[in-house]
């Protein structure tokens, strides 16, 4: 099927016409239709490929002669014409000759598939870098599987950026091989590949993405490295250099074994079920690199042999064939002279004597030739549903034999039809274990899409949102329907149940809707090891990362705005908290310092520790410093814990002296804020000279709180249960006032400060009930001091989604939000700390 | 008056359409259509606290929670007993922060009315007694006057400033 010479010619103009319209000439757009439209009529050309020429000069045709085009468009314009050109590209003649040297092909614009390669590429390689940082951490501290990660790794990403046609790139990590192999490149340098590819992921699919510069080099390298080509792969005056290194060889033997081993297994699957997109791309995508590392390396049968496989994939890729049976055959066929051909290539390098085989070039014949087989239409999948006799018989058994068998099943022959024919010689075990095959494909995957990787979907954010928003809307919906007086009226059980249960489905929903935003805490933990890791060396101490539960889930926003609270208390541990080795030892503790990093799930919160064998918190050192400060009195005495809340204090953790003497607190108080942004608290157990702990605790979900419902005059307010200590109804004679007019609670033994919620929050001149009848629910403040909230009643405990209290209210002190109640009015919600503030203005 | 007026074409234009009059005390006033989302019947409100007199509080308005003015306080009027005529007008202001959706409180709603620009005079100074910056102009219909709310410069700006100077 070779494609006429007029073809060739539309091909040369309409990549001139790319070229330029890719300088910014849009004004040429027009003239690309006539082009694409004499593509369409032609005769003998894929019908993928008039759609697509069709689709582009409808796109054309719709922006118009002149005019404003939107950028998107035109890019997608020339997208597609680098597709159309790509597909136009002509195949191979026969005997390949010319092609022996066939060049990867070069950076054009990528197709939108390729797009959705890089972009695909590109989200997995950001979780899998965070693994090879873990790695390479692992591989310095002499692990082997480290090690052994590290090299796996920068050769998978060798040949995705090969097949991904990013050459620069490709070529950039065999240099890091190499130069890992001979041991001149270190962590540093791995750890600074890790930044740069890391940095670059987001802008592969730009021209500039692609390029590796020398600066890039510089940063990975450290010096120039003058000894080496730009671009190994595509210089060939160099190749040869490295085709004669064995090391090379080695590694081809060992990628080449992974993706004969993938042709084959997606070849099995194509058997199967002809048409599955992704087995097809795969062995084509494993051909082409084997092309092209064949032909980096000169390996000539290889790199025919895969090119003329990678042809017939193309085909099929294109829908321009359907691969029969015929053509799995031959393409089996040609990864068992892979396999031979490397096996080869392995004695070879070993020294043993090896003779190429000699159907070779036969098999690049009919490989080629395959090709032109007529297709033979796909198994109808109904087919395989039929029985298993009927299909025994199609395969030439006996219909005789299969019908003995099926009376000798009757008469209480327990063994399977298959078993008993192939025991008696009517049918051979391979038809059987074929149609079995296909039945259980049927039964498995009626869609024939059968993959073990766990598919995903990447959906916005703010869709995500508006969607556990509106299902949050209808829980309360749901309970207004459910507090309705007039459905006590009725007493219907029947009523009441279908209600019972669609309010329990709506709870399903929700609390599905909500793991919707859950991530792991791993990625923001893995950031740690390596900030570890740096500190440690920067500040010569020796220091061990535990981490623990980085499985745990957190909702998004609370991940992300972790990360920087815990950099800050990490630093602090590896700064403050661990000593010096030599300290260490003086104090008879291991001269390697530990600090574990742990989260879990509790209570419905998520704790996260940060603890450290380290000298532990100076009590006095703050101490006195706060007096310094004027946030503490001289003369009074303060539990540990408060000393240990005063880190947090603003302005007293700035100051340097602290920082020298006690060893704390730079920006702790920002810390205690942004844990406080996302409703956590953080609290401290230190003890002098055997270390210290910071424990995190956070909500589950920022959306959803648990409060408690208490009434305050004619207001109903809620307070978050987790700022809830205790609550009591003050007995007669527990309740003190100070001068008159502040009150203090007795709490079994504590002084606790009473605030009148009614009188800070009321301004009607309502006499104050007393104390007495009322409820104080105690809560602790942000720096550890208990405060009594005195209300008339507690109503009841309740779970409310958080509602922002309108735009244009700004900040109103002391409420957090606003949440709707069963009865469709709104209640607000607590700031405790804020509160409290309040009283004491 | 008229031919000032008639000197500013693009200022009578842009003040021309339909507006919603509606009743405070014995004072007519006007609201562009445009910018009000709905009329609800008035509701329980929760009142928050600490903010100035005029913000009634809050509601749910299905499910959103937005904030409630009492415009009769917001102008200074005397606070009056609600009614079964008195209801919220539900509106969407432009603020700093983009579009907001507010409630105000009304006495009664009277009608939907065309106004021609030629019909709109700009308020009178009346001194610093009285702001008028939040006027749009005065609309003439027939005998009565009408006046017309720069709803936008009435609940943002300086007096949501002051919202949150109470707050702070």
């Amino acid at each position: 099927m070779s494609i006429p010479t007029e073809t060739r010619k539309i091909r040369q103009d309409l990549a001139e016409l790319r070229i330029s319209l890719e300088k910014g000439e849009i004004k040429l757009v027009s003239s690309l239709i006539p082009q694409l439209e004499a593509l369409c009529e032609m005769g003998g050309i894929p019908g993928a490929m008039r759609t697509l020429a069709r689709r582009l000069a409808g796109m054309a045709a719709a922006m118009g002669p002149e005019g404003d085009r939107p950028q998107k468009e035109v890019a997608k314009l020339i997208q597609g014409l680098a597709k159309l050109e790509h597909s136009m590209e002509e195949p191979p003649a026969k005997g390949l000759q010319q092609s022996a040297s066939a060049p990867p092909k070069g950076p054009t614009a990528p197709g939108s598939e390729e797009m959705d390669l890089l972009e695909r590429f590109a989200s997995r390689q950001r979780t899998e870098l965070e693994e090879f940082e873990v790695a390479i951490l692992e591989r310095e501290k002499g692990a082997a599987d480290g090690d052994e990660f590290v090299k796996r790794y920068l050769h998978t990403l060798k040949g995705e950026f090969g097949v991904l046609d990013l050459g620069e790139w490709s070529g950039l990590l065999h240099e890091v091989e190499t130069e890992l192999e001979e041991k001149r490149l270190g962590t540093e340098g791995l750890l600074r590949l890790k930044d740069l590819i890391g940095e670059r992921l987001g802008t592969l699919d730009s021209p500039r993405g692609r390029i590796v510069s020398a600066e890039d080099r510089q940063t990975v390298f450290g010096a120039p490295p003058s000894q080496f080509p730009t671009a190994p792969t595509n210089d060939p005056s160099t190749s040869t250099d490295f085709a004669g290194d064995p090391s090379f060889l080695v590694d081809f033997i060992a990628e080449g074994g992974d993706h004969i081993h993938s042709i084959e297994k997606s070849l099995l699957k194509l058997e199967i079920n002809p048409t599955d997109e992704e087995s097809i791309n795969l062995v084509f995508r494993s051909c082409h690199t084997l092309k092209g590392l064949a032909a980096f390396l000169e390996l000539k049968e290889i790199q025919r042999l895969a090119h003329a496989a990678e042809n017939l994939m193309d085909r099929a890729r294109n829908h321009a064939i359907v691969l029969g049976g015929q053509h799995v055959d031959v393409l089996l066929e040609a990864t068992d002279a892979f396999r031979t051909l490397v096996d080869g290539l392995e004695r070879q390098v070993t020294g043993l004597p090896w003779e190429p085989p000699s159907n070779l070039e036969a098999l690049i014949d009919r490989l080629c030739e395959a090709d032109y087989l007529p297709p033979i239409p796909a198994l109808p999948p109904e087919k395989s549903s039929r029985m298993m006799g009927e299909l025994l018989v199609e395969k030439g058994v006996a219909p005789e034999a299969v019908e003995r068998a099926l009376r000798d099943q009757k008469e209480g022959d327990t063994r399977p039809l298959g078993e008993i024919l192939i025991q008696a010689g009517e049918a051979n075990p391979r038809d059987v274990g074929q149609i079995l095959a296909q039945k259980a494909q049927v039964a498995k995957a009626p869609e024939g899409k059968n993959l073990s990787v766990e598919e995903t979907i990447r959906v916005p954010v703010q869709r995500l949102d508006l969607l556990i928003d509106a299902i949050g809307e209808s829980v309360i919906a749901q309970s207004m329907v459910w507090a309705d007086t007039r459905l006590q009226e009725v007493r219907d059980l029947a009523l009441e149940k279908k209600i019972a249960q669609a309010t329990l489905m709506l709870r399903q929903i929700q609390e599905l809707s909500m793991s919707l935003r859950m991530v792991g805490i791993r990625s923001t933990f893995q950031k740690m090891s390596r900030l570890v890791r740096d500190l440690a060396r920067k500040l010569d101490k020796q220091i061990e990362l535990c981490m623990e539960g980085e499985d745990t889930e957190l909702d998004k926003t609370v991940v992300e705005n972790i990360g920087d609270p815990l950099v800050h208390m990490v630093r602090n541990s590896v700064d403050h908290g661990i000593e010096s080795p030599v300290e260490r030892i003086a104090a008879g503790k291991p001269a390697q310092g530990r600090i574990s990093l742990r989260a879990y799930h509790k209570a419905g919160s998520v704790f996260i520790e940060i603890e450290d064998d380290g000298k532990g918190l100076d009590r006095d050192a703050i101490l006195r410093k706060a007096v310094a400060a004027g946030k503490a009195k001289a003369d009074q005495s303060y539990s540990d814990a408060e000393v240990h809340q005063m880190v947090f204090l603003p302005g007293l953790s700035t100051a340097k002296a602290v920082t020298d003497v006690s060893g704390r607190g730079v920006g702790m108080d920002v810390v205690k804020k942004n844990i406080e942004a996302l409703r956590g608290t953080v609290e401290i157990r230190s003890e002098k000279g055997i270390g210290s702990s910071f424990v995190i605790r956070l909500p589950l979900t920022l959306a959803i709180i648990q409060g408690m419902v208490v009434r305050s005059g004619r207001e109903r307010y809620i307070v978050p249960t987790l700022s809830i200590l205790t609550t009591v109804r003050p007995e007669p004679g527990s309740v003190h006032t100070v001068v008159g007019k502040g009150e203090v609670l007795n709490l079994r033994g504590d002084i606790v400060r009473l605030v009148r919620l009614g009188r800070i929050f009321s301004d009607s001149t309502e006499e104050d009930a007393s104390v007495h009848q009322g409820v104080v629910v105690v809560v602790e403040d942000g720096f550890g001091k208990k405060s009594g909230i005195v209300v008339d009643e507690i109503l009841e405990q309740q779970q409310v989604v958080i509602k922002n209290i309108g735009g244009g209210m700004g900040q109103v002190p002391g409420i957090t939000g606003g949440a709707v109640m069963s009865d469709g009015s709104v209640s607000l919600i607590l700031d405790v700390g804020a509160v409290v503030k309040i009283a004491s203005e | 008056m008229t031919e000032m007026v008639a000197n500013r074409p693009e200022v009578a234009q842009s003040r021309a359409g339909k507006y919603l009059t509606f009743r405070l005390g014995e004072e007519e006033f006007g609201l562009e259509i445009l910018k009000v989302q709905e009329i609800i019947q008035l509701q329980s409100i929760t009142r928050v606290p600490r903010t100035p007199d005029f913000v009634r509080g809050v509601i749910n308005l299905r499910g959103k929670v937005i904030p409630v003015v009492d415009l009769r306080l917001k102008f200074g009027l005397d606070r009056a007993e609600d009614t079964e005529r008195t209801c919220i007008v539900v509106v969407q202001i432009r603020h700093a922060d983009g579009m907001v959706v507010m409630g105000t409180i009304i006495d009664e709603v009277r009608e939907v009315l065309d106004i021609p620009g030629a019909s709109i005079e700009d308020a009178p100074s009346f001194g610093a007694s009285i702001e008028t910056e939040f006027i749009l102009g005065m609309g003439k219909i027939g005998q009565s006057v009408k006046i017309l709310l720069d709803i936008d410069k009435v609940l943002s700006g300086k007096e949501i400033q002051h919202i949150q100077a109470a707050s702070a």
